[in-house]
């Protein structure tokens, strides 16, 4: 069996970096945004104004990603701060895996700015693997703008690890051989599937390195963390038998979620958010050729209080109205009136669209038809927009009756707001 | 100028199944090969290592050599795989004593 070679390259600052390639190269900016402190944050007006990206310069005032704007603008009154692109990250995340697989063909995306390659058998293309990191670092600077990291290793926790060392723009090794020098002596949290619960555990029983917990007998891991005290003691030995899987899993749900701008107190607006939400997860589902058998609702209160609750549908499905009237029901069994901050929709237990409807004897519900009516809507979205057609009850008329929509929810919502999605740069202010 | 020709291909050639990836400016990397035995077994070979590859001619014909080391049922052999171009054909070529075949194509 011949040693497997194993990249993980890690975009440094993804959001920032990319938001400040596209800024000099497109945008006309002056500014590096890399070289001073700045971050890419959220609206808070919108109730997303968390710090999503940051600089180095701004990593040593202290900010932090996930902390809210007020928070990071304290610690760093000059803080430059950046509207999200999301449009922008994907272009270059696809941009970013495209060119690593001129490497090699087994490219595992593991996020928008992170990849596995498996580099097994490519010596005699790109030579020796610290020569393929280096040259491969190159030309994601050369070609792309931005700098990454790069872990070699002979498996991918250990490539993921030695990706993590001295930051930016570097490549490491960590070979199996190196594991007692380079990843031993560090912290137990630093290594992968430690969290602050385990570490926590871990501190308890006196483990407090990587080497530690490496040299801990396996029995008294498992009888504290079970299963997970096992699989940590593997990876602290440098032990990973996971494989480079360049085609990724089919989805076993899906979902969308979303924080509403205000604090939802009446049903029909709760309700409205749902069909919403039901747009996009269904029409997803369509897109992937697959329906649904389980639906569930999740509601987080005004005071961050999480509650959810699903059942199995009648027959698997991904009709639009069919998940809606799930998932209104049970909001209806789930809402106790609590002022509601967040939604969230999910189907789950996932089968082939292909796979049959059980007829039930008393409802007149025409199927066939509401499912062709959901495939003509997405063919017309795809051609014109999702704008272009839209149910009755999203439309705004601001005079005349009552509109259902006054709040104006937006009727495809969820995963990311249209306004992280793009940003009209005609109105920010470029340095 | 004449080219350089390696005339008859020594040892013994046996057609193979390869999967090859290509970079984008034409380097291959053979990444698993099938092929028959003698019984008429199916062989799947996927892990391969590649020595060293050149660019050859053998009566005239241009061949891509990939020397190689594979693993096969267990065992490790060192073998060639050769890509003819024009024919768009794989080979195998397993070293064997002296006394060789003449190429065939």
């Amino acid at each position: 069996m011949f040693d497997k070679t194993i990249f993980h390259i890690d975009v440094n600052s993804a959001f920032l970096s990319w938001e400040a390639v596209h800024r000099l190269g497109h945008r006309g900016a002056r500014l590096d945004l890399r070289t001073v402190p700045s971050a890419v944050g959220g609206d808070i007006s919108m109730r997303h104004g968390i710090i999503l990206a940051k600089s180095i310069p701004a990593k040593k005032y202290g900010v932090r990603t996930g902390e809210s704007i007020p928070e990071a603008l304290q610690k760093c009154p000059e803080l430059v701060i950046v509207p999200p692109n999301y449009e922008l990250y994907d272009k270059t995340s696809k941009a970013f895996i495209e060119l690593l697989k001129e490497y090699t063909p087994d490219v595992e995306q593991y996020s928008v700015d992170e990849a596995f390659a498996d580099m097994t058998g490519t010596a005699g293309l790109w030579g020796d693997p610290v020569s393929a990191a280096e040259r491969l670092r190159n030309q994601v600077r050369q070609e792309l703008g931005f700098t990454v990291n790069i872990g070699v290793s002979q498996n991918k926790l250990l490539a993921k690890m030695a990706s993590d060392f001295k930051k930016p723009d570097q490549v490491h090794t960590l070979f199996r051989e190196e594991i007692y020098d380079k990843m031993w002596p560090l912290p137990v949290e630093d290594l992968f599937f430690v969290g602050r619960a385990t570490s926590r555990k871990l501190y308890n029983m006196g483990i407090h390195t990587i080497g530690d917990l490496a040299q801990t007998s396996p029995d008294i891991l498992r009888a504290h963390l079970k299963k997970h005290g096992e699989v940590i003691w593997n990876f602290a030995n440098g032990r990973d038998v996971s494989v480079v899987e360049k085609d990724p899993p089919a989805n076993k749900s899906y979902g969308n979620s979303t924080t509403i701008a205000f604090d939802v107190t009446d049903p029909g607006t709760a309700k409205m958010v749902l069909l919403a939400l039901a747009e996009t997860v269904a029409s997803r589902m369509r897109k992937d050729g697959v329906k649904a058998e389980m639906a569930a609702v999740g509601i987080k209160d005004f005071e961050f209080h999480y509650t959810g609750h699903q059942r199995v549908l009648q027959s698997a499905t991904n009709i639009t109205q069919e998940i809606h009237r799930a998932a209104v029901q049970l909001f209806d069994e789930l809402w106790d009136g609590r002022p509601v901050r967040h939604l969230g929709l999910w189907a789950g237990r996932i089968r082939e669209a292909e796979c049959s409807r059980q007829l039930i004897l008393f409802d007149g519900t025409d199927y066939e038809k509401l499912e062709k009516m959901d495939m003509a809507v997405d063919d017309v979205r795809r051609k014109f927009g999702i704008d272009a057609i839209k149910r009755a009850a999203f439309v705004h008329t601001g005079s005349g009756p009552k509109s259902l929509n006054e709040n104006n929810i937006d009727h495809m919502s969820g995963g990311i707001s249209r306004e992280r999605r793009h940003v009209d740069y005609d109105k920010v202010q470029i340095l | 100028m004449e080219e350089a020709d390696a005339g008859n291909v020594r040892g013994m050639q046996i057609p193979v199944c390869c999967d090859c990836w290509f970079t984008r400016d034409g380097k291959g990397m053979p990444r698993l090969i099938k092929f028959q035995d003698d019984q008429e077994q199916i062989h799947t070979v996927s892990e391969i290592q590649v020595l060293y590859q050149e660019q050859k001619r053998y009566c005239g014909l241009p061949s891509v050599e990939y020397a190689c080391r594979i693993v096969d049922g267990g065992r490790q052999k060192d073998v060639k795989l050769m890509f003819w171009p024009q024919e768009q054909k794989w080979s195998m070529v397993i070293s064997t004593p002296p006394g060789t075949v003449a190429c065939e194509q």
